[in-house]
């Protein structure tokens, strides 16, 4: 039980991180419409330009974080203007293939600048507390604080200022918000940024806890993203931390018991579960409903 | 006064030519509908006017300035609004947010002030501003849109078929509403399916087909012009 209880705790930790980018996953997607697979590689970009401070300079963790948040924040308007911005509305599909191009196109960069398999990241903290029976590692504690944290900033950013609420206005319905005057091209391009902030973070906290970094991580972060996003349902805020904490608590439980070997087997098995059985997945979207009744109604 | 002067408007999705040459002229202080079938082009009109698509030709001049192919955040603030089709009221932001999302472009700082002017129009929903606007009824929804089509103080506001779906008793709300509008100084361009109606209230019509003006006049003048009759108002069917 012990055991049991350790492996949640570690997991809902780890989860937080995946929360994160599930929430901004979900960010893109609630504005668009549109799935941005090269969310990950932009978040990766930023984290390669932390470390490039690091092992060039040296940079203090401030620094590195700085650098990562602003890298992961220039490689997402970048994509959303090259995939988003340029393909038309409607376009969903065209939008989805140019972002995994643009996916390869941001992993082949850094891979000639990098050519190494992995990079040092500098830790965030090393230290251990003892709960009782638990044990609790540092650089899960601060990444769990600063996840909760970056989590109550978004949701008063969305939900008490004028921008939040265009962002939640254009979300629901972009053709509406036009008509009210909002400049939906403007939120969009915030939301991305936004998005990248909160990526650019996760990122800086995985990172520092691994203690290093690969090209790799893009395809790492989009995944996790993406399960997370459809485990809670894809749109939902609460569904996005809802389902980040789940497959954190997954993947620590199938660790221990299963093996390390097994955390990714059963992490896809629980999302297969969830597609074919409840597809909406755990906050299944209210809204697509409610529009569906809606146009039925007129 | 002329407040709003349309010039040869063309608007085209894709291959499809919607509008086709299409000039009109709203007095300030004037209700102005247009009439036509499913596909005439009046929503377009609207569209094109109120910047959420772009014309592909023509001018459209408001208060003697040129808006033609300005998108629509830049359009709204000077003091147009539109209430589309279908009311498009945002279900799951609350009615208060509904609101101040209509009053967007207005400054900060006197969105509760706005709120409560509109809301003196407005009884029924004052009571209900927490509760999220999935929980209105059709005819509250169609309140509501209005509502917030009037949250950025407009001086030139667009309905578009506010009376469809609605019952005969909330639709004759809406036709009262617009009528006070029109008292406080609110000059309007009003699409409806009940063409009797909109005449009864209007002081001008156009009569678009396929894009095209076929007919205009003043309202008395039309309704008792026999292509109007036969094709509208339904007393002889072809």
């Amino acid at each position: 039980m012990v055991d049991f209880i350790q492996n949640t705790l570690d997991g809902i930790f780890i989860g937080s991180s995946y929360a994160l980018l599930a929430i901004g996953f979900t960010l893109i997607f609630g504005v668009m419409r549109r799935l941005n697979l090269s969310y990950g590689p932009s978040i990766m970009l930023g984290v390669f330009a932390g470390t490039l401070l690091y092992i060039q300079l040296n940079a203090g963790l401030l620094v590195v974080g700085l650098a990562t948040v602003v890298g992961a924040v220039l490689a997402g308007l970048y994509v959303e203007r090259i995939c988003f911005w340029a393909v038309r509305r409607g376009a969903a599909l065209a939008s989805m293939v140019s972002s995994f191009a643009i996916w390869m196109q941001l992993e082949e960069a850094v891979t000639i600048v990098f050519p190494d398999r992995t990079y040092p990241f500098p830790p965030l903290a090393d230290f251990t507390l003892k709960l009782g029976p638990f044990w609790v590692r540092g650089e899960h504690l601060i990444m769990f604080i600063c996840a909760s944290l970056l989590t109550i900033l978004l949701h008063l950013l969305l939900y008490r200022t004028r921008f939040g609420l265009a962002i939640r206005a254009v979300s629901e319905n972009p053709t509406a918000a036009k008509f009210m005057g909002i400049n939906t091209g403007l939120v969009v391009m915030f939301a991305f940024a936004l998005a990248s902030v909160i990526g650019g973070v996760a990122g800086y906290l995985i990172a520092s806890t691994d203690q290093q970094v690969t090209p790799l991580f893009g395809l790492w972060a989009t995944f996790k993203g993406l399960i997370a996003m459809t485990l809670g349902g894809m749109g939902s805020i609460p569904g996005a931390i809802a389902g980040g904490l789940l497959l954190g608590v997954i993947e620590a439980q199938s660790v221990w018991y299963l093996g390390t070997e097994y955390r990714d087997l059963v992490a896809y098995a629980v999302l297969f579960a969830f597609l074919v059985f409840r597809p909406g997945g755990l906050f299944a979207q209210k809204s697509a409903m409610q529009s569906r009744l809606a146009a039925r109604r007129v | 006064m002329t407040m709003l002067e349309v010039r040869n408007l063309h608007v085209t999705y894709g291959k499809v030519r919607a509008v086709r040459g299409i000039c009109l002229d709203v007095a300030e202080g004037q209700i102005v509908t247009l009439i036509g079938a499913n596909g005439a082009g009046k929503s377009s009109v609207m569209h094109a006017i109120c910047g959420v698509i772009k014309p592909q030709a023509g001018q459209i001049t408001f208060n003697g300035r040129d808006i033609s192919g300005l998108p629509s955040h830049r359009i709204v603030p000077q003091g147009i609004a539109q209430v589309p089709e279908g009311r498009m009221i945002f279900e799951d932001l609350t009615i208060r947010e509904n609101l101040l999302v209509g009053g967007y472009v207005r400054s900060r700082g006197t969105d509760d002030e706005r709120i409560d002017e509109v809301l003196e129009l407005f009884p029924v929903l004052r009571p209900r501003l927490v509760e999220p606007a999935a929980n209105l009824s059709g005819g509250q929804q169609q309140m509501l849109a209005i509502a917030r089509g009037l949250m950025s103080n407009p001086a030139f506001l667009m309905l578009d078929e506010p009376s469809l779906g609605l019952s005969p008793k909330a639709a004759e709300e809406v036709f009262d509403l617009i009528g006070k509008l029109r008292a406080s100084g609110v000059t309007i361009l009003l699409v409806e399916q009940n063409v009797r109606q909109a005449l009864a209230i209007a002081s001008r019509g156009y009569v678009l087909e396929s894009g095209q003006v076929i007919l205009q006049g003043g309202s008395t003048e039309l309704l008792s012009d026999e292509r109007l009759i036969n094709a509208y108002l339904g007393i002889r069917r072809h």
